[in-house]
């Protein structure tokens, strides 16, 4: 299980991942993460070019996305081994607004294998 | 003659050696057997940061770091980007489910039982109307329309036989094709409309019109497009007709967005495929598709959802397209096709293959690899990035890699 917890993921190693490893997204969106319980918090995730995340004190900001999850869930999270069904079906995990930036988040660093043109002429002008 | 003989450049599939000892062993191993696509090279990636994260002073690592040089994740980093990027995935995969779930009517199977609307057996009948024409060409009747939600954007019908045999001309991959051929000729004929208008337009946008012009450009009428409600809806701002000026460029020079006659006309076939449907009375003028769906279809809008409806279903090939395509989100389909379906066949594709005579076939991997793994690893790390928000990538890192594809 992961021992990074939601205060240095999204503190310490989102903002470095985002700033080091040449994210991109075409959407311009927020998405806000609450994590209840120890290390727990809101913070901002803001899908723009470049994205960046920042940390929020009230409750009164809104997102186009909302993922509420534990603390205990964001390790599984982390992990990977997130059961999403059965979380969301137990209450554990709840997510409201648009579902497709979920998709966008992961995609961020995505290196699709369909992608075949290369568009050199133009982008050599 | 079959051979296992490894050539100079293959690349073998989970069968490397290295095994170092001790402790680094079950890391390094792990990352190693990751399958050789992006996705496992990812995951590698991951697998050696943290390696690196842990075991930085080792001598034994320094290859492998070398190998996977955007693994050096430092050693104040807790997590890497593939990490961050599987975590995501996974939820994306959970969420994903959620929604199959919730939306399980819109598939369309061999489960009875199928959500099917009053629009679709439109379609449908329409489609296997068109078959007739097919057929008569002595075709295997098959026709295809593909629609964006009630309105037609292209008409295909299967031409594989006659008047050439040619295996991807069937009515799905002509409908493709046909979408294709109405999008670019509405990006030219917006460039004549905003010439005609007093709009400016460069040298080379005039030179190719002219061609274009002279080949029939303006005698598919089909789009119906409309001077006053394009300029409404910003069709001629200057953006969009540089855009039109840049892609039609690109379009002209490839050559394959247009097909022509042997007098060099354009519009030959797709036009009279897309008439016969109207004539047929399948559709009519006012359930054309306008201007604004081809261009969100051509910007690659994810919120456009295109349904393509064919009379028999689609074999392996034109499936897969359709799935390829990326804007394909419904199939729908008459008639199941037993033996060449890329459904019915799944389980038994070989034994129905290789019965209708067909040439054998095999998949093999990782034959002159070794040298297209590093390069298509640089591309999707260092151009790629760029290109999938629409950001041109830096010119000096496109010319050095363009070079050593080329060399390679």
């Amino acid at each position: 299980m992961s021992t990074v917890t939601a205060t240095q993921f999204f503190d310490q190693e989102l903002p470095r991942l985002f700033s080091e490893k040449k994210a991109r997204t075409k959407r311009n969106a927020d998405v806000i993460f609450e994590v209840a319980g120890p290390s727990g918090g809101r913070w901002r995730v803001r899908l723009a070019q470049p994205p960046e995340v920042s940390s929020l004190s009230a409750h009164d900001e809104t997102g186009d996305l909302l993922i509420r999850m534990d603390a205990s869930e964001f390790s599984s999270f982390l992990d990977g081994t997130l059961d999403v069904v059965q979380a969301v079906d137990e209450g554990r995990l709840a997510l409201a607004g648009d579902l497709s930036l979920v998709e966008e988040l992961a995609e961020m660093w995505s290196t699709p294998k369909s992608w075949l043109s290369l568009r050199v002429e133009e982008s050599g002008k | 003659m079959k051979s296992s003989k490894k050539h100079p450049g293959d690349t073998q599939l989970v069968t490397h050696t290295l095994k170092p000892s001790d402790k680094l062993s079950g890391k390094i191993e792990s990352a190693l057997s990751q399958k050789r696509t992006a996705e496992g090279l990812s995951e590698a990636k991951g697998l050696v940061a943290a390696a690196l994260d842990e075991f930085a002073a080792d001598p034994r690592l320094k290859p492998l770091a070398a190998a996977f040089p955007e693994a050096k994740g430092g050693a104040s980093a807790l997590l890497s980007a593939a990490q961050v990027k599987t975590a995501f995935k996974k939820l994306a995969e959970g969420v994903k489910r959620l929604q199959t779930a919730a939306q399980g009517a819109e598939r369309v199977s061999h489960q009875e039982g199928a959500e099917v609307s009053a629009f679709d057996r439109k379609m449908m009948k329409g489609v296997i109307r068109l078959c007739g024409v097919s057929f008569s060409e002595l075709n295997t009747p098959a026709a295809t329309i593909i629609t964006a939600g009630d309105k037609i954007v292209a008409v295909g019908m299967n031409r594989a036989y006659n008047p050439l045999p040619e295996y991807d001309r069937h009515g799905e991959m002509e409908a493709l094709r046909a979408l294709k051929q109405r999008t670019y000729t509405g990006i030219a004929q917006i460039l004549v409309l905003h010439r005609q208008r007093g709009g400016a337009l460069s040298p080379r946008s005039q030179e190719i019109l002219k061609k274009l012009e002279a080949q029939g450009l303006m005698k598919d009428q089909s789009l119906g497009l409309n001077p006053a409600k394009l300029e409404k809806q910003g069709f001629f701002s200057a953006a969009k007709i540089e855009k039109y000026e840049r892609q039609l460029d690109a379009a002209v020079k490839e050559g394959s967005c247009f097909q022509r006659d042997e007098d060099g006309n354009l519009h030959g076939r797709p036009q009279q495929v897309f008439e016969t449907a109207m004539s047929q009375g399948t559709f009519g003028a006012k359930d054309v598709a306008d201007w604004e769906v081809f261009d969100r279809l051509h910007s690659r809008d994810p919120t456009m959802k295109l349904a393509l409806y064919t009379s028999l279903e689609p074999c392996g090939m034109c499936l897969q397209n359709c799935t390829s395509h990326g804007q394909i989100g419904r199939v729908v389909y008459g008639a199941r096709d037993e033996f060449g379906g890329g459904i019915s066949t799944l389980e038994k594709y070989p034994e129905a293959y290789f019965s209708m005579g067909r040439v054998p076939y095999e998949l093999v991997g990782g034959v002159e690899g070794e040298k297209a793994q590093v390069l298509y690893d640089k591309f999707f790390n260092e151009v790629y990035p760029y290109v999938r928000v629409d950001e041109d990538p830096p010119p000096e890192v496109l010319k050095a890699l363009a070079k050593e594809f080329a060399q390679a």
